[in-house]
């Protein structure tokens, strides 16, 4: 080994950091026995490290510290452990109010609206089709895929019209019965949709001269809502007569 | 039998490097105060991550880096990062005299107050002794040559502040001041 690689390694041979391979620290020690002047200088490098490195240790540890240190550690162990619990509560309360509030607005939406009688009897309709059967007509709505059920008793040889149409931003069944220059409107309403309770309640004058009613299904699901001119709806119901008493 | 508890590890861990964190924080800082506070958030650090250790006997390696990222952290926040710089110093020393003069507690942290952080932390980590270049170029994330560079040149910054006769103490005291 020469003088310059003897130098090099001598940093990687401390006492107690074994950096050196056995054969490596080996072959400096044989260098530093043999060369006087790499010999002084590794005893003299190694008499300043551990004249520096004592100096460098010797730190007063003040009293107490290691109390001070575990005291404050458990002191901080519960504060994380509360914040980690707050976090966890704040973390299920938002998603509790998170379900409430989709849950709420959800059940706003779809919530049953309470019928506007007046716009309905002011709209127009034009009757352009005839006498379908009631079976027939809940099958259509079906598969406008609106299930329903017609009223029963009306006397649909008068039916010129039917369909869906939009009542307040609902699809509603519409039939439309005809006798001489009287109509009869009936919106199939479903409970689904509607406040029937509410729209069951009304039975007074729609307006525009015209008079309503609103009866029930019998399985209570749906409400007739029905808008007429003439003095009743006898000449619109099955067996009723004309008011020519045909 | 179960397994330590969190707590457990914890005290452990306290109760074997306390003292060599603290004189570890202690030199870095050159406070007693800051010291403490440190080697404090070290361990406050360390509960929290102890998860993090996968290897027990690599304990004292990751307290040491924890530290120093928490004093490298308030030496940003500070600002208090030393300017001082290392130019043209000879990077090997001049032999020492013999018998060695008594190193000054004080003086020697004055020195390391006067080196900067990249020079102070290595210088610090080989005179604990402990720490191979290795380790030192592995806590510092350095490659080992830019360690033994940096070694090499703290080395001799301190030899020439502590180690020379009192004239060419002072001499180098106001040179390296100059740096």
């Amino acid at each position: 080994m020469d003088c310059r690689t003897a130098r090099f390694l001598l940093d990687f041979s401390r006492p107690l950091t074994k950096e050196l391979e056995e054969t490596e620290a080996e072959a400096l020690q044989d260098h530093l026995a043999d060369c006087a002047e790499c010999g002084a200088l590794a005893q003299a490098e190694r008499s300043a490290d551990h004249h520096i490195g004592m100096a460098m240790r010797a730190v007063p540890v003040p009293e107490g510290l290691r109390e001070r240190l575990l005291q404050r550690l458990d002191a901080g162990q519960r504060p994380h452990d509360r914040r980690r619990w707050l976090w966890r509560l704040a973390g299920v309360a938002a998603a509790a109010c998170l379900v409430l509030g989709v849950w709420g607005f959800v059940g706003w939406r779809n919530r049953p609206a309470r019928i506007d009688v007046e716009r309905l009897a002011d709209s127009m309709i034009v009757p352009d089709v005839s006498n379908p059967l009631p079976d027939s007509l809940e099958r259509f709505f079906q598969d406008q895929g609106v299930s329903t059920v017609v009223p029963p008793s009306w006397n649909y040889r008068r039916l010129r019209y039917y369909g869906l149409v939009d009542v307040q931003e609902k699809r509603v069944p519409l039939l439309l019965f005809v006798h001489e220059q009287d109509q009869a409107r009936v919106y199939i309403l479903s409970d689904k949709q509607f406040d029937l309770e509410d729209a069951l309640s009304k039975q007074q004058n729609a307006g525009s001269g015209c008079r309503y009613e609103v009866r029930s299904s019998r399985d209570n699901h749906f409400a007739y809502l029905i808008i007429y001119t003439g003095d009743s709806l006898e000449p619109f119901l099955a067996g009723g007569r004309d008011r020519a008493g045909s | 039998m179960g397994l330590p508890s969190t707590q457990g590890m914890v005290q452990r861990l306290v109760d074997e490097h306390y003292a060599a964190l603290y004189r570890y924080a202690f030199r870095l800082t050159g406070s007693a105060t800051d010291a403490e506070d440190l080697t404090q958030d070290a361990f406050c650090t360390a509960q929290l991550k102890l998860e993090q250790l996968r290897e027990p006997a690599r304990a004292k390696a990751w307290l040491y880096s924890i530290l120093r990222n928490a004093y490298l952290h308030r030496l940003r926040t500070e600002k208090r990062q030393h300017v001082v710089s290392l130019e043209g110093l000879a990077e090997v020393p001049e032999p020492p005299p013999d018998p060695l003069p008594p190193v000054d507690a004080e003086q020697l942290q004055q020195a390391l107050n006067g080196l900067p952080e990249v020079f102070r932390t290595p210088v610090i980590l080989y005179y604990f002794e402990e720490f191979s270049y290795r380790d030192i170029a592995e806590q510092m994330d350095l490659p080992l040559g830019t360690v033994m560079s940096r070694l090499a040149r703290a080395k001799a910054y301190l030899r020439g502040r502590l180690l020379q006769p009192a004239g060419a103490a002072l001499a180098n005291e106001g040179e390296t001041d100059g740096l």
